[in-house]
């Protein structure tokens, strides 16, 4: 017993026995991360509220089939808004709880996130078909040839929107796949030990 | 003086008191020297933001292992590729002792920090509590397992080290 002890003693002297760090360069850094985390968070919830805004701005000066369209947009960007409050909790979390009670709460954000995700895909879709439906009349030829200002709109719908779903589906698809990747390893690490 | 200032001036202190706590814990997680910076930020940041929610029930020092142990295991669950830091690192070996006069020391301190790396996630984050003077008991408080299970963590790191060191540690 006493030779274990001497082994774990020896050890952590030479363990603690490590060069000093530089805590005022350390506090400033991790300041500089606060600062940033805070605009961050500050610019994306004034992009949304800008966003959100505009919806109900349209959907004010809109009645009938662009009114629903209006409606559903709103709830489209909700619902995206949510999955990247989703994604950025995962950087901010500080826990003082113990790390299994830790790894078992990761493991259900990671199960929420890849069903959250999933819900972006499918209402990416919707809103896409929703679009198209709901834009008909205007997508008929002889209606935009013959209104260069509707042409106009519908090309620049197109070169705006269509990367940005691109965007979306893309960086779901990778979400799923990284969230997948997170439960297959917490799943490792809450393994018990072998006995 | 306000409660972010009243935060900000207690958290500078407990940073300068564990900042070598820390950045020992940050090294067990991470081999690369830029990674392993980014995590010891994280884990003052993490450190920050936890702070207000200690109530004293638990020793500071034990209640900061366990936030930077949290932060470390979400660095290796975000980590896609394998967390161990594969070859050594030359930044390791900082030149304290003077060029000829305690570099043995400065190897074998190296070494273990290589050979603790080594360790599945499960022992390492056991040894570096044992290596920092935590009892069983607080070992197994913050990690939320039992005394039992961080006595056969233990056991298994240790007969690991010695043969990963080849036993003159």
């Amino acid at each position: 017993m006493s030779g274990q002890g001497n082994d774990w003693s020896e050890w952590g002297e030479l363990w603690r026995d490590q060069p000093a760090v530089d805590v005022s360069q350390l506090a400033r850094a991790a300041s500089r991360k606060r600062w940033r985390m805070r605009v961050i968070v500050a610019l994306e919830l004034l992009m949304s509220a800008v966003a959100c805004a505009q919806c109900l701005r349209f959907m004010s000066i809109t009645t009938g089939r662009w009114q629903v369209w209006s409606i559903a947009t709103l709830v489209f960007m909700l619902v995206l808004q949510w999955l990247y409050l989703h994604v950025r909790r995962g950087t901010w979390q500080a826990s003082g709880d113990d790390v299994r009670s830790l790894l078992q709460l990761s493991l259900q954000r990671a199960a929420a996130g890849v069903r959250l995700a999933r819900i972006n895909l499918w209402s990416t879709a919707v809103w896409v078909v929703l679009t198209v439906l709901v834009s008909v009349p205007e997508l008929e030829p002889s209606r935009w040839q013959a209104d260069p200002k509707l042409k106009w709109t519908l090309v620049l719908q197109c070169a705006v929107n269509g990367p940005l779903i691109l965007a979306i589906i893309v960086f779901c698809l990778w979400y799923i796949r990284r969230q997948r990747a997170r439960i297959a390893r917490i799943g490792e690490l809450l393994r018990p030990d072998p006995t | 003086m306000t409660r972010d200032d009243g935060q900000d001036r207690s958290f500078d202190d407990v940073l300068r008191r564990h900042a070598g706590l820390l950045s020992r814990i940050a090294a067990s997680y991470e081999a690369d020297p830029a990674l392993r910076d980014d995590l010891l930020q994280d884990m003052a940041l993490a450190l920050w933001r936890a702070l207000p929610n200690w109530r004293g029930e638990a020793p500071l020092r034990a209640f900061v292992a366990r936030v930077a142990h949290n932060r470390g295991a979400t660095h290796v669950v975000g980590q896609m590729r394998s967390p161990l830091g594969g070859a050594l690192s030359d930044d390791w070996i900082e030149p304290r002792h003077g060029p000829d006069g305690h570099a043995e020391l400065e190897e074998r301190r190296v070494r273990l920090q290589d050979a603790v790396r080594r360790l599945p996630l499960s022992q390492r984050q056991a040894v570096t509590l044992a290596l920092e003077g935590f009892s069983h008991a607080e070992i197994a408080d913050a990690l939320g397992i039992t005394a039992n299970s961080v006595g056969v963590r233990l056991n298994r790191a240790k007969a690991a080290l010695k043969s990963v060191l080849g036993e003159d540690a």
